[in-house]
């Protein structure tokens, strides 16, 4: 896929002074994968052992971070919920970024009712919230992070579309494309080889400011129970499990998770900025 | 004789990814009252930045020194309010692409009176009727008509009019026309040119006028100033051009690099028969290299049996009209963009298709291509017809047979695909050879159009305009075609590079006899390479013959009036 460039294209960013805030959130984004890769490593507890007696603790020694209402470790929780919180969204921007793509560039590749098809699927898959989407398919699959992420990637996958064909059709008609075109290449190689590479820039700075949304989206699934099983940690789910007790006076819970959110957020859509912002000097 | 325009040791630097790149460096002419002074040089020779310093329109981050005075003020002085004084009274500018350079959603009279906009009744009644002055002017028939129109709705040619209509408005005392007819046709160019230089003495307004071409230059300024490389290579009389014999070796390559209209030249002059290093980023190859890529040429391309009595390309009514009735039988009229137009091209000659834009002639090479099918007509490769709409084995097989030069080398590669992969992707596709041969055929490509063959591994964008011009006819030549079909390839580019890349397409027609099919609007081009010639005028074919016969003795008034619009020694423009 397009990762094949990454290398190429941050030796050239970095060859360029990056501004503080991009470096803040790379960092920021570096550091969030390390913690979900490492997180058995580096959680103090197991993340779903309850304990009724430590329920709603403060911070101490042993809980850096408090409990929540049955007892379990919140920075545990924290931890091991950073592996679905980033897990979910990498499916959706995959499944989104990959079929958007694809279309995209079909629908500017075939014009006339190509186009109009799929431009009409972009319509129809825009009228649908993400949440709405996830309604649907968790009441036909079964409720979970793989099914939340699906309904999520569907509901990109126009977002991404749109961008990618208003692009590839100015792609697709300058004059190397015929050149190509005219040795007798075939569509599928000359857009593969020749216009997904050229889009590549595009592409990426598009599925990394949509790593920030959909981790909205799905925290947002999760909140509302449809997303992860109950036991599993989720930050969204985090936010509403610790409601309840918000107003027993122990925000720990929903305040630390929410933090965590929107820290994560922050930190890709910034990335996804500066990539875009990049974009430009790129020719 | 006092200076209205004084440039002294004027310097502009700007910064691009944290280096200093000089673009002027140290420009210093004068423009005296009612003078007109021309600026000619190739691209990159720092002409334009030299006319955006004078009106102070530099690019952001630029920085600016040296001494530039307008009636004895200092320019860089000026304050805001100044400034917008100096550029609405003092200096005008006329733009090189007028499209570009107006609002395309107001209307012509918006433009012209759009500083009187905010005025009093009386004031914006009185600049309509000057700026419908204006435009009877500048030669517009129904200037009531233009003044309410949008600029799409006029040709270049007028648009430009209607751009030296605003520039003389407010009564300048100079004008800056930067290329002001580089894009437009070459017998609107004439009028253009003829109506700015009577404009500019009845108004008496002195002028600045920039251009790529001496000899345009040469026929409407008084003095010519020869930039290279952000620098002046010599100041030199308007009609003494030809007759100085001390010129320096630049300005006598830009003379001599040009083809004639008047004769073939055995050779087209490049840089470096006058000592000067033709491209300062690389590999320009020394002359004496050139018979070495040429013999490269014979095993690259199959040497095509000229002896055979097929034509390579047989045309026959090729027709194309854009836009005819839709499905659903809407009353669309439709646009005739070529007509009936039946031709053969024979094996080993080389045909040049001339016409002005809208002649329907890159219609007419994108048809025999393939890139647009045609309403009706056939299209015949040495006796076999290809298909209205080929299919892909059609175009594979065609590749092996015709191949095409874009205009614009700068969009024609892909711009992330270093020049020996696109080379080899292409031998991939058509011949059964190993890595090993594959390299060795792409370096043997390279060679045959004299590019070194560390341009392999490089960007399009590390190179030049010629260079990457000449990379593109290495590709369409790696598929071994017989025939080339070459869409104002070589207008694009600066005449000395033009030079080279006609050498080069000369050299390999004499080594493998491959057919080209030459689509031009520059006549001195068909001179210099073309067999036979063909004139299109609004898609149809009005002359045809051996170049030699048309050029010098035209039939048609059409191919009169574009041999008499072409800018050369002697030459006036005519406003008709």
């Amino acid at each position: 896929m397009s990762v094949l460039l990454v290398p190429r294209r941050s030796r050239k960013s970095l060859r360029v002074r990056l501004p503080a805030i991009t470096w803040l959130a790379l960092i920021v984004a570096v550091v969030l994968v390390l913690i979900a890769l490492l997180a058995p490593l580096l959680a103090p507890h197991d993340p779903a052992a309850t304990s009724v007696l430590n329920a709603l603790q403060p911070a101490s020694g042993a809980h850096p971070l408090g409990t929540d209402s049955s007892g379990r470790d919140l920075l545990s929780r924290l931890i091991y919920g950073s592996r679905t919180t980033l897990l979910g969204p990498l499916i959706v921007v995959g499944v989104s970024t990959v079929l958007g793509t694809a279309l995209g560039i079909l629908a500017a590749w075939r014009r006339g009712w190509v186009d109009a098809v799929i431009g009409r699927f972009f319509d129809l898959a825009f009228s649908f919230p993400a949440v709405l989407l996830a309604l649907m398919f968790v009441a036909v699959l079964s409720p979970g992070l793989t099914t939340a992420a699906l309904a999520v990637s569907v509901a990109y996958i126009p977002w991404l579309g749109r961008i990618i064909r208003a692009s590839a059709l100015r792609e697709v008609n300058e004059p190397y494309v015929e050149a190509l075109r005219i040795q007798g290449l075939r569509p599928l190689r000359i857009c593969a080889r020749h216009v997904v590479p050229n889009l590549a820039p595009l592409i990426i700075a598009q599925a990394t400011t949509s790593i920030g949304f959909a981790i909205v989206d799905l925290a947002g699934i999760s909140y509302l129970g449809l997303g992860v099983p109950d036991q599993t940690a989720d930050w969204g789910k985090m936010v509403a499990n610790g409601q309840g007790s918000i107003v027993r006076g122990h925000p720990q819970e929903s305040l630390y998770a929410g933090i965590a959110l929107v820290i994560t957020v922050a930190a890709f859509i910034f990335l996804g900025d500066a990539l875009t912002s990049d974009r430009d000097d790129d020719r | 004789m006092t200076a209205l325009l004084r440039l002294a040791d004027v310097r502009v630097d700007v910064q691009r990814a944290g280096e200093v790149i000089p673009i002027l460096r140290g420009v210093s002419f004068d423009v005296a009252a009612g003078e007109t002074v021309g600026l000619v040089g190739e691209s990159g020779s720092g002409k334009t930045m030299s006319a955006r310093a004078i009106m102070r329109l530099l690019p952001h981050g630029a920085r600016t020194s040296g001494q530039m005075t307008f009636a004895g003020q200092d320019v860089a002085s000026l304050d805001e309010r100044h400034l917008r004084s100096y550029r609405r009274q003092d200096v005008a500018m006329v733009f090189q692409d007028p499209l570009a350079a107006i609002n395309p959603v107001r209307r012509i009279g918006d433009f012209l009176t759009e500083l009187e906009r905010d005025g009093s009744r009386a004031e914006r009644h009185a600049a309509r009727e000057r700026a419908l002055r204006m435009l009877a002017d500048v030669d517009i028939t129904d200037p009531e008509r233009v003044f309410g129109m949008f600029p799409h709705q006029l040709s270049g040619g007028m648009l430009q009019r209607c751009m030296i209509a605003a520039a003389i408005m407010h009564r300048p005392k100079l004008i800056i026309a930067d290329e002001p007819t580089t894009a437009l046709d070459v017998t609107t160019q004439s009028g253009v040119v003829a109506l700015l230089d009577e404009v500019r003495r009845e108004h008496d307004i002195s002028m600045v006028f920039i251009s790529h071409d001496v000899e345009l230059v040469a026929a409407v300024c008084d003095r010519i100033v020869v930039m290279r490389a952000g620098e002046i290579v010599e100041t030199l009389a308007a009609n003494q051009l030809h007759s100085d014999t001390h010129r320096q070796p630049y300005t006598n390559a830009l003379l001599s690099c040009r083809p004639d209209l008047a004769e073939r030249k055995p050779r087209l002059s490049t840089l470096a028969d006058f000592g000067l290093d033709g491209e300062p980023t690389v590999t320009h190859r020394p002359a004496g290299r050139l018979a070495e890529g040429g013999g490269a040429t014979t095993a690259v391309l199959v040497k095509t049996e000229t002896s055979s009595r097929v034509a390579a390309v047989e045309v026959s009514g090729l027709t194309k009209t854009f836009g005819g009735p839709g499905l659903l039988g809407g009353h669309g009229r439709g646009v005739t963009a070529v007509k009936d137009v039946s031709f053969e091209l024979r094996q080993g000659s080389t045909l040049a298709v001339v016409g002005e834009s809208g002649s329907g002639k890159t219609t007419l090479a994108r048809m025999i291509m393939g890139l647009e099918v045609p309403s009706d007509g056939s299209i015949s490769f040495f006796g076999a017809r290809r298909p209205r709409r080929p299919s892909m084995a059609d175009l594979r097989k065609q590749a092996r047979q015709v191949q095409l030069v874009f205009q614009n080398p700068y969009r024609s590669l892909d711009p992330r695909q270093a020049i020996g992969a696109s080379l080899d992707e292409v031998l991939r596709l058509h011949f059964d050879l190993d890595r090993g041969q594959r390299a060795a055929r792409t370096e043997e490509l390279l060679a045959t159009v004299h590019l070194d063959p560390a341009v392999a591994s490089a960007l399009p964008s590390r190179l030049s305009g010629g260079q990457r011009q000449r990379a593109c006819i290495a590709r369409a030549l790696a598929a071994a075609p017989q025939v080339l079909v070459l869409d104002e390839a070589v207008s694009a580019l600066d005449v000395s590079v033009q030079a080279q890349v006609l050498n080069v397409l000369a050299d390999i027609r004499d080594e493998t006899g491959v057919s080209y099919l030459f689509v031009t609007h520059d006549l001195a081009v068909v001179r210099q390479i073309a067999d036979d010639v063909i004139v299109m005028r609004f898609g149809e074919i009005v002359e045809r013959g051996p170049a030699g016969e048309v050029l010098d003795s035209p039939q048609h008034e059409y191919t009169r009036r574009l041999l008499d619009s072409v800018p050369r020694e002697g030459w006036k423009p005519g406003r008709r």
